[in-house]
Order: C-alpha cells, then structure tokens, then sequence
C-alpha cells in the first residue's frame, strides 16, 4: 500500500479511536456522579433490553448526555467538512462554512421565530429555510454573465450577511425583553438542546451529505487548482461548485438550526488536517471530520463539567481555538499556504 | 420698600425645596410640580401611587408599564394562556398613552421625546432594565445628558445597583421629599420592613436550610435538554436566600445572574426547592410537572416532592420594586412551609396591596390576578 495512503488509513484509525475514547470519557463525565457500570447497564437496558435501571440514571445517561455526545460528533463533521469544502473551492484558506451569510440568515430565521412564534412554528426548520436562503441569495447575486466568480461570490456572501445581520438587530430592537433573551441565547450555540429528534435529522441529511462530498472529493481537488484549471481536466467547474455549495451550506445549516452558531471549528479543523495528511482533500474530509467531532466533543465536555454552570461551548471553542490558528499562521503558514 | 421686596424674594427662594438625592447632590424642586418623567420600571411610580401623586407622571422610560403580556403555557393535555401585567400598568392604564422615551430593550434614552414631554422634573432609578448602571461610563454619560437638558434630574440608586435592600429606603423618603411627604414615604418602608421582619423572625429557629434553584426557564431552550438560567452566589437573589430566607442557594460555586444550566447540572445540584421565576417568560408550577419539554427532569427530587413554585410575573423588572416582600413570602414559604402555614399567600396579598396603593378589594384582587398569583390560594 502506498504509503501516504497508509498514513491517512491510520490517521483516520488512530482519530477514530480517539473519538470512541473520547466519547466514552464524555459519556461518565459530569455533574451527577455515575459509575461506568451505570453507563454500561443503560446501554445493555436500551440496545439490548437487558436488566433495569434508575430512571435518573436513564435520563441522565440516555436523554442527556448520549444526545449531547452525538450531536457534537455529527455538528464537528459538518462544520469541518464543510470548512474543507468552502475553503477548497473559495481557494482561501481563511474562509469558514459561514461565509456565504448561512449563519446571519439562520439567526434572523431563528429570531423569527421567536418573535412571531405563531407564524414560524420550528425554530429549527425556520433557521434552516433562512441559513438556505441567505446562501442562495449570495449566489444570485454572485451569478453574472452564466459565471459565478469565486471572489464575487464571497462578498456577495459578505453583503447577504451583512443585510440579514441587521434584520437580526432590528428583530433584536422589536423584541420584548424576554424574546431578547432568547435571540442572543440561542445566537450563543451550545448543544444542551440536544435531543434524538435533532439526532435523527442531522444524521438523515448530514451524513449522506458527507458521503457524497468524500466520493466527489477528487474533484474538490481539481476545484482547488482554479476554473481553468479544473475546464482543461475535463470537469466544469461551475457545477460542481454548486453542487458542493449546496452540500456545505446543507450541513452547515442544519447544525446552525439544531445548535445554534459554532464558529471556529470549520476555519480550523481543515488546517490541523491539513497539518497531518497533506492537501488531498480526499484525505482531509474524514480526517478533518473526526477532529472536529473530537474538539467538539472535548469542547463540550468542558462546558458542562467545568463548573455547576453550563458554559456556552462557543466560548470554550474560540477561546482554545484562536490561539491554534494563532500558532498556525505564525509557525506552518509556508507550509499550508505555499 | 425696595429691600424689603428684595429681602421678601430672598427668603422665598430661601425656602423653596431642594432635595438631596442619591448621589449627593442638591436638586431644586420647582413649586407645584406638575409634571415628572420617570425613569424606572414601576418602583418611582408605585410609591408616587402610594403617596397619591401619580398623576403628576407625564412621561415615562419603561416599556413594562406600556406592554400588555400574554403566555401560553403547554400542560400535559392543554395549553392555558396567561396575562400578566405591571402593578402599575393596570392600576394606571393611562399611563400606557404616555410618551415613553427609552428603547423598548431600555438603556437609549431618546431625549428629544424625554424633551418634548416637558417634564419639570426628572426621576431615573439607577439598576432597573430601563437603565441598568452596569456600565459606569455609559450611566455618566446619561446623567450627564440629562442634566444638560436643565430640568431637574433625581437620581436614585436601586437595590440592583447598591447590592442592599436597605438602600431602598433611601429611595422611598426622597421620592416623599419632593411632596414634602418624607415621613409618609418612610411609613410606606417600615411597612416593608415589617414584612422582611416577619419572615425573620419565622425562619430564626429552622434546623435546617434548604437548598433553593432559582430556575428560570426558557422557550428556546425548553426542548428536551429543559436547561434553564439561575443566579449566582453574588446576587441579590441569592443574598436574600442567604441573609433573609435562611435558605442556601443551590448554585454553590456559580456567579452572576445569567448562569446557564442544563438538566443534568440541575439533577447535580438536587435543589430541596425549584423557583421559578419570570424569565423568558411567566412559567407557572404545573409547566413543569406536565408538560412534555420538561419530561427530563420528572426524576428530581424537588418534583417528586411536589415543591416547584412559581414567582410573582417580573418581567423587565431588573431591580427590586415595591411588592418585592410578597416574593420574599412566597419564597420563604416554599423553603419553610412548616413555619409558615399560618400564613395564606393569596389572603396576605390582598391586604398587602391594599396598604400599598390605598385600593380596595376589588382592585387589589385585579392586581394579585395579573400579578399571576391567583395560584397562591392553594399554597
């Protein structure tokens, strides 16, 4: 086998071990003091239906914390991949899953909501239709002349996220104090909300999603060499920037409406990939993917059991996540970036 | 003749009012006001009520006392809808025609409107949501401006913004100053303390102090996870839990007044009592005995022993107000039910707003309705 390939296959075995380790860790960590073997008969109890259990550990076990494990590994493979996706076919390494406006139009989705509750029935569903719209709006606007420039599409992402940022402060003024709270609680993201619903459609939708990218992802490779590039390889690259467009904003959306706005993970989990198995983006997606389940769930983890007090999991991942890019910059940018 | 006259204007200036307010500073208080502006979220106006001045109100900073709040509450088999009002929005529904100048979310005063309005006097509580003084800078800056406009600005500084209840009586007489009313003001305190008195008294001899979640839930967060947000060990809440009530917060080791926290932290921390207070909303008892987004935490002890209790409706209230004793009554006798089962909630409030506003039966059970205490018949 040759041997970068051989790399990845073990670094993926090597992460995916971590993740199990790591979520096992997650899943007897936290407030309310449980044995392994609590852990253990809960999962026996509901997969198997062996034995019985306390219902305060079941919920605290199966309601709570298994939720929270899972929606945290499937959020960090979609923001990362995501990250990977945008950042190949924009060519920059400094562009995240939100810059097409998707996070700005999901929180005026989910201010909606909350404002007029009677009319948007699902926050989740209305930040999601927004995330989607504000993306297809950056795209039309971008769209010139049967092209869409990948420059012109940025800003125009910058600008659809400008726009739906102020309708999220003129929702944000309108809002009685009570909504108020509501809007910048869920513009904080956190994964406490996590429930197998939430579960179900990110793994419905983003899974497949993650699959489709990781079978197209040698085509993301040709993407990232540049239009011209990628027309006299033989594929149009046009296409399949919407197509891996569309994919992105997906999966970034639907973790948006599920656990509000994440940042960091998509700008960085793409450059630590990077750092460990090269440029193919072959390689990168699932390798990018599994440390962002991993930082996430760590991330987590700490929010929930550093203090008596959950800690917005926001915070925990800009606040370890800046100085990583920090260090990127100052010490591999010859290395990533040429 | 000339210097007798001269001497008559001088003594007369002599003896128009000033008043000392809280921030040290003298105010002259032109004669027969007529016209204020107030600056907080019901307290100024409640002792104006209290003290039959209210009328003299021409503007106001608070959207509490414009709104008209309803909540609709999801039980296990229905939804019930709630009205909750400011005491003083329904005593005085006038005062909703008023010109309000403040931000609906409080804290940008639109001097312009505050202008326009004309007011001879100007009444800013310091610590309510309308304006907050958390930011020193920003709190400057306002009084600044508002003494820029050369009306006569007083300046009272809330429990919120002191961190002692006690300061409120400082508050009360100089609002009574104005009228020349002090002693009447201060009449209205000693009925409080009275209160605060009471409960102390009650809880002097309790073995043992309960541990108390302040649970403020949250539409948004109310999936399955039913986190909610409590207040720290710093907070007035959790003094008055300490100092007052001789009970424990249950939040050992948190501070501030917007702690985030999950269900699982909530089933850590085993509270012997869950409060829930106006946040995000009204939530009444029953909402989280029943209704399936709380189902997670049906395994709490404080559930399974029927002791979740609702607080008086507070929204946008950041500071104390004047009907704070009656939540320090509920409070009490949700940590200490032994002591007080003399005491009927719903009967005492009765009487207690009566004295409060000089109102009669019929308005004082309007009041304890929208209040949304109704609940505290069965308590």
């Amino acid at each position: 086998m040759d041997t970068e390939v051989l790399r990845v296959v073990w670094s993926c075995f090597f992460l995916f071990i971590l993740l199990i380790f790591s979520a096992f860790f997650a899943l007897i960590s936290g407030n309310l003091d449980l044995k392994i073997s609590d852990v253990i008969s809960v999962i026996l109890y509901n997969i198997f239906g062996i034995g019985s259990i306390d219902p305060t550990t079941q919920i605290v076990i199966w309601n709570l914390r298994f939720p929270r494990i899972l929606i945290a590994i499937l959020v960090g493979i979609s923001l990362a991949s995501a990250g990977v996706i945008y950042q190949s076919i924009f060519r920059n390494p400094l562009v995240e899953p939100f810059i097409l406006g998707a996070s700005a139009g999901a929180s005026f989705g989910a201010s909606l909501a909350i404002l007029l509750p009677a009319i948007f029935i699902s926050l989740q569903i209305s930040a999601f239709a927004f995330g989607l719209l504000a993306v297809f709006l950056a795209y039309i606007l971008a769209f010139q002349k049967g092209v869409t420039n990948s420059v012109a599409l940025v800003l125009s992402g910058v600008i659809v996220g400008s726009i739906f940022s102020s309708l999220v402060g003129i929702m944000k003024y309108l809002s009685e104090d009570s909504q108020l709270r509501e809007i910048t609680f869920w513009m904080m993201g956190g994964l406490y909300q996590a429930s197998w619903y939430d579960i179900a459609v990110n793994a419905s939708f983003g899974l497949p999603c993650f699959i489709i990218a990781f079978i197209l992802a040698w085509k993301l490779n040709l993407l990232s060499l540049g239009d011209e590039e990628a027309r006299s390889l033989g594929i149009n690259p046009q296409i399949y920037k919407i197509i891996f467009i569309i994919i992105a904003t997906l999966i970034s959306s639907l973790s948006v409406s599920s656990v509000g706005i994440i940042a960091w993970i998509g700008l960085m989990m793409p450059h630590a990939a990077r750092m460990l198995v090269g440029a193919d983006n072959r390689a990168i997606l699932p390798v990018a993917g599994l440390m962002g389940a991993i930082y996430l769930l760590i991330c987590d983890t700490l929010a929930r059991t550093l203090s008596s007090g959950e800690i917005p999991v926001g915070i925990i991942v800009s606040l370890l996540g800046a100085p990583f890019l920090l260090w990127i910059l100052k010490a591999r940018s010859a290395k990533l970036f040429g | 003749m000339k210097f007798a006259i001269l001497s008559i204007i001088l003594a007369i200036n002599a003896m128009a009012l000033s008043v000392v307010d809280m921030r040290g500073k003298s105010v002259e208080i032109p004669d027969n006001l007529e016209k204020i502006a107030t600056i907080s979220d019901g307290f100024v106006e409640g002792v104006l009520t209290h003290l039959g001045k209210i009328d003299k109100v021409s503007s106001i900073a608070s959207w509490s006392l414009k709104r008209d709040y309803k909540y609709k509450i999801q039980g296990r088999d229905k939804e019930l809808e709630f009205a909750g009002l400011n005491t003083m929005r329904a005593l005085h529904p006038w005062l909703d025609d008023l010109p309000c100048f403040n931000s609906p979310q409080g804290n940008i005063i639109n001097y312009e409107t505050l202008i326009n309005s004309s007011p001879e006097l100007i009444i800013l509580r310091v610590g309510d949501c309308t304006i907050g003084g958390a930011d020193k800078m920003a709190l400057d800056k306002t009084i600044s401006t508002l003494e820029a406009t050369n009306i006569p600005l007083i300046v009272l500084y809330s429990p919120t913004y002191t961190k002692d209840l006690s300061t409120m009586r400082d508050e009360m007489a100089i609002i009574g100053k104005i009228f020349g009313k002090a002693d009447e003001a201060l009449g209205l305190y000693d009925y409080l303390a009275s209160i605060e008195n009471l409960i102390k008294a009650k809880v002097a001899n309790v073995s043992y102090e309960p541990r108390v979640l302040y649970l403020g839930l949250s539409l948004a967060m109310k999936k399955n996870g039913a986190s909610g947000i409590t207040y720290g060990i710093d907070t007035p809440e959790s003094l008055i839990l300490e100092s007052l009530i001789r009970a424990k917060n249950a939040l050992t080791n948190g501070k501030g007044s917007r702690i985030m926290i999950s269900a699982e932290q909530i089933y850590g921390l085993d509270p012997d009592v869950i409060l829930l207070p106006t946040y995000n909303g009204y939530h009444p008892a029953f909402e989280i005995y029943e209704s399936p987004n709380y189902a997670n935490l049906s395994q709490l002890r404080a559930l399974k022993e029927k002791r979740v209790y609702s607080l008086p409706w507070t929204p946008m209230n950041c500071s104390r107000r004047l009907e704070y004793p009656l939540e320090l009554l509920i409070i009490a006798k949700a940590a200490h039910q032994q002591e007080f089962k003399d005491i009927n909630i719903a009967e005492f409030a009765i009487e207690f707003y009566k004295k409060l506003y000089n109102i009669d039966d019929e308005k004082a059970k309007m009041l304890r309705k929208t209040q949304l205490l109704d609940w505290t018949q069965k308590f």
